[in-house]
């Protein structure tokens, strides 16, 4: 009995041996076919996917999860990606349900919610968190212009609040589950932080800009408010210590109007003071944090705007003769310069709202139908874009954003890699 | 500046003053194969005659190197892609990388996380419900629809 168990304990183990050997076998093999490809060709190929493949290549392997999330990727990928609007849709505007009496919103499934998502990191329990009516909330969505022809991307992502400024990739959202809250999110990664609450303003007085300070190297949210006096205050928040400093605001009267976004270019922010007949910007140095104005070249008016231009500062004006003027101003201290005339396809009421950072072209909306414009420099043509949806459903402004990796603090990340 | 790391070689030679037998040297190339070195060299040769041929005009360049492009991928079969970035990547050889890294994204764009694996020959190494942990943990939007 115990010779026969011995027999079999021995060719069990030779069967283990055997098969233990063919895998190191194939594994040599399988290795001498394959070649080992070093990390920054598979860099130089991951970084021309689109982010739906980007999102699966992470789970390849882990030396693929990695790359993805290290930070010199993550600044190539945005290198390397094109301009696009992101702006917000009410969900009671997609009625899922078209032929009910009734107003009845209902959310898409699978949409992440800023707010749930939150009130989550905040310890709230799910029992106690409030239920928002899906009618006040909204979608985040982005509008895409490539060879004339425009697409909507959705990130199915909701949220309570507008969009009050972007930069990077990352966005400043409303909170309105906190008067006055705010949030910063990069709707692709889904990653938030809720900022603390800062000087309270009735919206329509207050403005915020996001900027990347190069110098140091950290993202900083500055907020311009005005009180009952008219003057303008200034606070200004660095996201690494997430704490609101007080600055000096502009000097009052030069700021008359903040119906425009500040426009982020050559170090600085930017703001077009007046509706009509602006002679000048108000504008704050990101590192320095000083308000100074710098003189246009000429009025600005009404359809007259200013624009960020691979990484200059351009003023985009309507002239006679139904043309359109381009000034370049490229650091601060410098002065404006004449870059050229868009002679053709002019329209009187065609608004510059951003250029596209990889190809270059300007982007125009006109005021009286929304419709969509692009002036391609290299080609000298003016195009009309076709658009995806005839009437574009949607709230507040378009902010000019770009669809990345970003996250405002290398620490968050560290999580993120194997080693 | 096509071939660099070839360049590099001769200009060695020449500060060790060989003479200067140039046509019949002989550089060492351990690392690649004859078949990729084979369609590196044609592109270059092509690459260099387009340019000649349209000396001014840089947008014509363009569009003949990508029709010859998309002939060229034509003939090459997927799995020697991999092959070629090596090549080119050991060569120093730039407009060649830059267009196989092309080449390969566009055939694994879309794909499923399998295909890709198999495409470089490679294995998950994720431990046992670690992938879907992270999947949850740290989805982000566009999910895509796998296809093979």
């Amino acid at each position: 009995m115990a010779n026969l168990m011995g027999d079999k304990k021995a060719s069990f183990l030779r069967l283990v041996e055997e098969r233990a050997l063919s895998k190191e076998e194939k594994k040599k093999l399988q290795d001498a076919l394959v070649p080992y490809i070093p990390k920054d060709c598979i860099s130089n190929v991951l970084l021309r996917l689109p982010l739906e493949s980007l999102q699966r290549s992470r789970f390849v392997c882990k030396p693929w999860y990695t790359i993805i999330n290290s930070l010199k990727f993550i600044d190539d990928h945005l290198e390397r990606s094109e301009s696009v609007l992101i702006f917000i849709s009410s969900i009671k505007e997609e009625n899922l349900y078209p032929f009910s009496t009734r107003p009845f919103a209902v959310e898409k499934p699978n949409t992440f919610s800023v707010e749930a998502k939150l009130l989550q990191s905040e310890s709230v329990p799910v029992l106690v968190q409030p239920n928002i009516n899906p009618t006040l909330k909204y979608y985040i969505k982005f509008l895409e212009i490539n060879n004339g022809r425009s697409k909507i991307g959705e990130y199915s992502v909701s949220c309570t609040g507008h969009i009050r400024a972007a930069c990077n990739g990352l966005i400043l959202l409303e909170n309105k589950l906190k008067k006055g809250g705010l949030i910063v999110v990069n709707p692709v990664t889904r990653k938030l932080i809720s900022l603390p609450l800062g000087t309270l303003c009735p919206a329509d007085k207050e403005s915020y800009g996001f900027a990347f300070c190069t110098v140091t190297g950290e993202y900083k949210v500055v907020h311009l408010f005005q009180d009952e006096l008219r003057y303008f205050g200034c606070e200004i928040l660095n996201l690494g210590t997430r704490v609101w400093r007080a600055v000096n605001g502009p000097s009052f009267g030069l700021l008359r109007w903040l119906g425009c976004l500040p426009v982020l270019a050559i170090g600085a922010l930017h703001w077009v003071p007046n509706i009509d007949s602006s002679d000048y910007l108000v504008s704050i140095e990101v590192d320095k944090e000083r308000f100074h104005t710098i003189p246009l070249p000429k009025s600005s008016r009404y359809h007259d705007r200013i624009v960020e231009m691979r990484g200059f500062l351009s003023f985009v004006t309507h002239e006679e003769e139904n043309q359109i003027g381009v000034w370049i101003l490229k650091g601060l201290g410098e002065l404006w310069t004449r870059q050229l005339s868009i002679k053709t396809g002019c329209i009187l009421d065609m608004v510059p709202l951003y250029s596209l950072r990889i190809k270059g072209d300007m982007i125009f909306k006109r005021d009286e139908d929304g419709s969509f414009y692009a002036y391609d420099f290299q080609l000298q043509v003016m195009r009309k874009i076709e658009m995806e949806q005839e009437r574009l459903k949607m709230s507040g402004m378009y902010h000019p954003h770009v669809n990345s990796l970003i996250s405002w603090s290398s620490r968050e990340r560290s999580q993120d890699v194997f080693y | 500046m096509k071939f660099c790391a070839v360049k590099q070689y001769f200009d060695d030679e020449n500060n060790n003053n060989i003479t200067s037998g140039a046509s019949t040297t002989m550089i060492p190339l351990p690392n690649v194969e004859s078949h990729p070195l084979a369609i590196l060299i044609t592109y270059c040769k092509k690459h260099l005659k387009i340019k000649a041929n349209n000396a001014d005009n840089k947008k014509e360049t363009e569009k003949e190197m990508e029709q010859y492009e998309q002939e060229l991928l034509k003939k090459v079969m997927p799995q020697e892609l991999t092959e070629l970035i090596l090549a080119a990547n050991y060569l120093n050889f730039k407009e060649a990388l830059d267009f196989f890294c092309r080449a390969v994204a566009s055939a694994i764009q879309n794909k499923s996380i399998e295909f890709v694996r198999k495409f470089f020959g490679l294995e998950s190494d994720f431990e046992l419900g670690e992938e879907e942990k992270l999947r949850e943990e740290f989805a982000w939007s566009f999910e895509g629809v796998d296809e093979d």
